[in-house]
């Protein structure tokens, strides 16, 4: 059973007069087919705590398990590798490689990651759902904002992964694409059995969420 | 590669613009080096083809063959060597048909020693005596034809043209191939002079240290009147092309690459490992260089075939080869410093704010 778990997870940065405490002894679990949400404003610690929680840099104390097994970051190899295989990242921009066309970018995928990626049957029905079927062909310049989102939410599952991490997923959206943005993420959560965490600052996710935190100044509380 | 491909399909224009620039760098470069060493066989071919090891000559030409004197007393010592033949060469005027005139450089050669018989008559056929000669093929070309009576130098006497030979040029200037005793005629000088040098296709030792000295056949080129300046220009050319070249491409991939680097950043937090992101670097300049050189390569080749006989170009296979394939590496340098960039690339930069 697919988990991640951060216990007592401090990261400062800097030193002395600039330092600067991002996290403070955070206490966080994720666990497959739910849903977690981690709300707080600007500044908070969230980008911080989805980069711990991906394996893109080490906490300054603390621990981090991924499925029960303490992770260590610096092994540059296996962090790649867990990152590749095992997790799928929603980003707020740039996501997409600009000059291949929305098909390439699957095949990139496919290139890195030559198993266990998504079957075409399995895939296309994830394209109709998300309604990017019809974009195969375009490049991301030729996309609304919204529609990149979904593609990039698209090849963040295409890799088959245990863990879904989403990093402002709705910043731009109009609220009924909120609103299917996170039945989305909560189906993919549910009927896909994925570990599924979003940080944001967007209110209007919490009543999709399993599981809700509130970040603020680097220190974070359970609220459901 | 996949990477590479599409990005370049994706930009047609910049990367045309790009393989331009470095076709036409690289034609300039295989011109050059055609250039170059076609001057240089204007220079060596002649002294080559005799598979010449060794010169002596009198010291006071200061390494210059076609300046040196030897009397027949400081011959006569070398000679002992039986490899060692003497030669004498005086630059001269030819004279023939009605009015054509043209540079030349008589070789007065000894018909019975090694450097005759490596002559090779392309038409006609030997001297059968001491007034008939053998003219260089590019005299041909300007209209003297077999059986011309020619002047030359000084010579009060006219020699006839019994065939001509390959690849015979001394110093710039297409050669008359005749005998040892008219050379001091057409040189202008008393017949006690035996020679200008002996030549040996093995090493000559001497006695006579005190006037006489023993050149290699490089030291003999080097000493050639414009011989080294003009390998060092050429050279100086070539270099500075080839570091332009080497700017041109690192500036184009370096500024892709600082475009990229949001999106690069993505792929790195994705867990795409650096390693696919350089090879695909490498594979994107290597495509770039490959291609550019070989259209440098058809421009050379059409350009070899429009251009008149009179520019001395002589494309070297080997050196041509040798030159594309040293422009290729020259990307994969230039590629180094976009590497860097990429390799330090921290995947937690894809996660912004
Ligand atoms: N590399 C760094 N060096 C120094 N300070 C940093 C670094 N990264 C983040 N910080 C600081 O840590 C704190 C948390 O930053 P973080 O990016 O996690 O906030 P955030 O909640 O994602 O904010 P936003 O909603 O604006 O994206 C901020 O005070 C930030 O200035
Ligand atoms: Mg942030």
């Amino acid at each position: 059973m697919a988990s991640l778990k951060l216990v007592d997870v401090t990261k400062v940065f800097g030193e002395g007069t600039n330092e600067v405490v991002a996290l403070n002894r955070v206490n966080f679990e994720s666990r497959q087919g739910e849903l977690t949400l981690i709300l707080g404003p600007s500044g908070s610690g969230k980008s911080t705590l989805l980069t711990i929680i991906g394996g893109l840099q080490s906490p300054t104390s603390g621990e981090v398990y991924v499925n029960g097994q303490l992770v260590d970051v610096k092994d540059v190899k296996s962090s790649d590798f867990f990152r590749l295989n095992q997790v799928g990242f929603v980003l707020q921009s740039h996501s997409l490689v600009p000059f291949l066309t929305v098909k390439k970018q699957f095949e990139l995928a496919d290139r890195v990651k030559k198993q266990n990626n998504l079957q075409t049957e399995q895939f296309n029905h994830y394209l109709q759902i998300l309604g990017i079927d019809q974009l195969l062909d375009k490049y991301p310049n030729q996309l609304s904002g919204g529609q990149s989102q979904r593609v990039a939410i698209a090849r963040a599952i295409y890799t088959n992964p245990d863990f879904i991490l989403a990093d402002e997923p709705t910043a731009a959206l109009d609220s009924g694409r909120v609103k299917k943005v996170g039945e989305l993420f909560k189906q993919i959560a549910t009927a896909e059995d994925k570990a599924v965490v979003i940080v944001t600052h967007d209110l209007r996710l919490e009543q999709f969420a399993d599981h809700v935190y509130h970040i603020e100044d680097g220190a974070i509380t359970q609220t459901k | 590669m996949f990477l590479a491909i599409n990005e370049m399909l994706k930009e047609k224009v910049r990367y045309t613009l790009v393989i331009a620039v470095i076709t036409l760098i690289s034609f300039l470069i295989f011109i050059l080096s055609a250039l170059a060493l076609g001057l240089s066989n204007e220079n060596t071919a002649a002294v080559n083809s005799w598979h010449t090891q060794s010169v002596a000559l009198n010291k006071d030409a200061d390494g210059n063959l076609s300046q040196s004197l030897m009397t027949q007393s400081m011959v006569t010592n070398l000679k002992k060597q039986s490899h060692a033949e003497t030669v004498g060469i005086a630059p001269a005027i030819i004279k023939y048909k009605q009015n054509h005139r043209d540079a030349a450089t008589y070789i007065g050669l000894d018909k019975s020693k090694a450097i005759y018989q490596t002559l090779k008559i392309v038409s006609g056929h030997q001297p059968t005596n001491q007034d008939e000669v053998l003219v260089s093929d590019k005299l041909k070309n300007k209209g003297l034809s077999l059986g011309d009576n020619i002047t030359i130098g000084m010579l009060p006497k006219k020699l006839v043209v019994v065939g001509f030979v390959k690849q015979a040029t001394y110093n710039m200037a297409p050669i008359v191939y005749g005998s040892l005793s008219n050379w001091s005629g057409v040189k202008g000088v008393s017949s006690h002079y035996a020679a200008s040098g002996v030549i040996s296709q093995k090493n000559i030792a001497i006695e006579d240290k005190e006037n006489v000295s023993v050149l290699t056949r490089q030291q003999l080129f080097n000493k050639m009147p414009g011989y080294t300046a003009q390998n060092s220009t050429f050279l100086f050319m070539i270099s500075f092309l080839i570091i332009i070249s080497i700017v041109v491409v690192a500036i184009f991939l370096y500024i892709l690459t600082i475009q990229k680097m949001p999106n690069l950043a993505v792929l790195r937090t994705q867990g795409i490992p650096s390693r696919y992101l350089i090879v695909n670097t490498l594979s994107e300049t290597t495509i770039i260089m490959t291609i550019a050189v070989s259209l440098g390569l058809v421009l050379c080749a059409i350009s070899s075939w429009l251009l008149p006989v009179a520019v001395p170009m002589y494309f070297d296979p080997y050196l041509i080869i040798s030159v594309a394939f040293g422009l290729v590496i020259t990307g994969i340098i230039a590629a180094l410093i976009p590497i860097r960039l990429i390799m330090k690339i921290e995947p937690k930069q894809g996660i912004g704010g």
